[in-house]
């Protein structure tokens, strides 16, 4: 017999599906090692790219990313300040949680062109070099991030990463004005 | 391959290797040279070439600045971190173009002393741009301030009688209806009056000024004015500007100068009165300054009065009064056929030889020959350091005054009577 008490799934991603990380992990607390984020999220990689082709993955991870970035922008960022206090908040926040160091390196037309760095990325800094870019879930996460904040599409696009023989991943933003 | 075949290869490599280091523009290797074996690591050098070839434009291109340059070969780990330097340099280049526009809340991290020393100067601008938006904001209101204090000033300048000016170093910004119609009237004074208003080193006073001038070196003694002037600095759009407010005190002066005659001038003579000569006296003692006192008793005046009639009795003071102008010193009328001199800058000795003088003089050139004319005189000379009081020297003087007086004034029988009215 169902539960009718618990409606929520887990298949349904929503903030407080995080939980209550404080309380859950009492003892082991709030963090956990960066290599066990990778495992998870290298491993993944490999199944989808497996069960739905490379390109198809990508696609999953960048969609992904881009459900975390809306969320993470609406629940942690403040949205209603200025173009260049929400870029220094992002920068704050993003070196706070160690996801990676955020460098704006280029902002047109009011940020709707915006080429950034993030250093010591979460997802590939240290990776062992390929021929090929990886952070298709930052490109999402970006996304999300920006339309959140902005309430226009943007394409993100990887341009330089450390999985591809730079020290640093380079992203170019642009307002999708397709969508 | 033989032993030569391989000499050969490594030279070939060498060679190649060496102008890849020095000359790597111009390096050249033809992998048909290379026997099978060498296939591979003859295309790794040529590999290594080219990305050295890369790594030096690369690093060209940022020692002179340019930060667009774009490397090609995406996995060339020699420019890896030269790209990086690349985005770091672009990253800071945007923080400063954003510093420059106003923007403070970025902030540079992981950058060693660098980031400290970009931070604290971000911190810094940030505090002296608040401080001195602080300060514009208190100057803005400093400025409405003092804008609706002018306007106050010029409204309730059109309530007063007195003329107001209000001048800046180079201008006269304002003059209210009284001002504007003295101007109208009395061109060559207003000129005068204007000159005047323009204070010397205007830009020093920083505080209200009461000064007084008169128009006196321009006109005569009954048309000059006195004026007295309330000057009061204040700032006007940063102009440092005065608000002169002009009083017209002739009559105040005049009604002054009346006053001062009624109180320390005698009326009949114009000489200084006993009340004047108290207080000259006074203040002398109590500024330790010596003097000597001088009675002068008119000989014969209640005589003249009762035989020639008041004005004769009047005309004969006046007479004495005239010879004692040349005494030095202040004469004084104490009342009726009194007088006094006080003289700081002199003698006993040379007082009393001057009365003299001027007593026989007077005796012998007299206007009146119908009675003796004359006058007694006794002076003494009064040290502050003493404790004697005023008191006891007007006694000590009087008394030898009156000494004098017995010994030398001429008796009536000795002259022959004339009527002088007939």
């Amino acid at each position: 017999m169902a539960n009718v008490f618990l409606d929520k799934s887990h298949h349904i991603f929503s903030w407080d599906r995080l939980g209550n990380i404080k309380e859950g992990r009492e003892d082991l607390g709030e963090n956990v090692p960066v290599m066990i984020y990778r495992l998870m999220e290298y491993t993944m990689n490999h199944v989808l790219s497996a069960e739905l082709g490379i390109e198809q993955a990508d696609e999953m991870f960048r969609k992904a990313g881009y459900l975390a970035g809306c969320e993470f922008a609406k629940n942690l960022l403040n949205l209603d300040v200025e173009l260049d206090t929400f870029v220094a908040q992002l920068q704050k926040m993003l070196k706070d949680l160690k996801v990676g160091i955020l460098r704006i390196e280029e902002m047109k037309d009011d940020g709707d062109k915006i080429v950034l760095t993030v250093s010591q990325d979460l997802d590939c800094s240290g990776l062992e070099s390929s021929n090929e870019v990886v952070c298709k879930y930052d490109e999402g996460f970006l996304s999300g991030i920006l339309e959140a904040y902005t309430h226009k599409p943007y394409l993100v696009l990887e341009i330089d990463c450390w999985a591809h023989g730079s020290r640093v991943c380079r992203f170019r933003c642009v307002v999708d004005h397709h969508e | 391959m033989n032993e030569n075949n391989n000499a050969i290869v490594a030279d070939i490599l060498f060679q190649y290797l060496k102008d890849t280091i020095y000359d790597s523009e111009n390096a050249y290797l033809d992998l048909k040279e290379l026997p099978d074996e060498f296939q591979k690591l003859g295309q790794g050098m040529q590999l290594l070439r080219q990305w050295i070839v890369e790594a030096k434009a690369t690093s060209f291109a940022l020692s002179k600045g340019d930060l667009s340059y774009t490397v090609t070969d995406k996995e060339n780990v020699f420019v890896a971190p030269m790209k990086e330097l690349q985005g770091t340099l672009r990253h800071l280049a945007w923080q400063t173009q954003q510093i420059a526009k106003g923007d403070y809340s970025q902030k540079v991290d992981f950058m060693g002393e660098f980031s400290h020393a970009f931070n604290l100067m971000t911190q810094q601008l940030q505090e002296r741009r608040t401080a001195l938006i602080e300060e514009n904001q208190i100057v803005e209101e400093r400025n409405i301030e003092l804008e609706n204090a002018f306007h106050l000033s010029v409204a309730l300048a059109n309530y007063t009688q007195n003329m107001i000016f209000i001048q800046s170093i180079d201008e006269n910004l304002f003059q209210n209806e009284p001002a504007a119609q003295f101007l109208n009237t009395h061109q060559e004074l207003g000129k005068y009056v204007l000159e005047k208003l323009h204070l010397k080193d205007m830009e020093k006073i920083n505080t209200t000024q009461i000064w007084e001038f008169d128009t006196f070196s321009l006109q005569d003694e009954n048309q000059g004015h006195y004026y007295t002037v309330e000057s009061y600095p204040i700032y006007l759009k940063q102009k440092k500007t005065f608000v002169h407010i002009v009083l017209d005190e002739t009559q105040r002066k005049k009604d002054e100068k009346h006053m001062y005659q009624m109180a320390y001038k005698d009326p009949l003579t114009g000489v200084y009165n006993r009340r004047y000569a108290l207080k000259q006296m006074q203040e002398w003692k109590e500024n330790g300054i010596d003097f000597v006192l001088s009675f002068i008793d008119v000989d014969y005046l209640k005589y003249c009065n009762d035989t020639f009639g008041h004005n004769s009795g009047d005309e004969y003071l006046m007479e004495v009064v005239d010879y004692l102008q040349v005494v030095d010193g202040l004469l004084c009328r104490c009342g009726g056929d009194e007088f006094m001199v006080i003289e700081s800058g002199t003698t006993l000795q040379k007082q009393n030889k001057k009365l003299e003088e001027v007593r026989k003089k007077f005796q012998k050139y007299g206007k009146h020959s119908s009675f003796p004319q004359g006058f007694s005189y006794a002076s003494c000379m009064i040290n502050t350091s003493s404790t004697k009081e005023l008191d006891e020297y007007f006694m000590i003087v009087d008394t030898l005054m009156y000494e004098y007086k017995a010994k030398n004034k001429q008796t009536l029988k000795d002259i022959s009577y004339h009527d002088d009215r007939n």
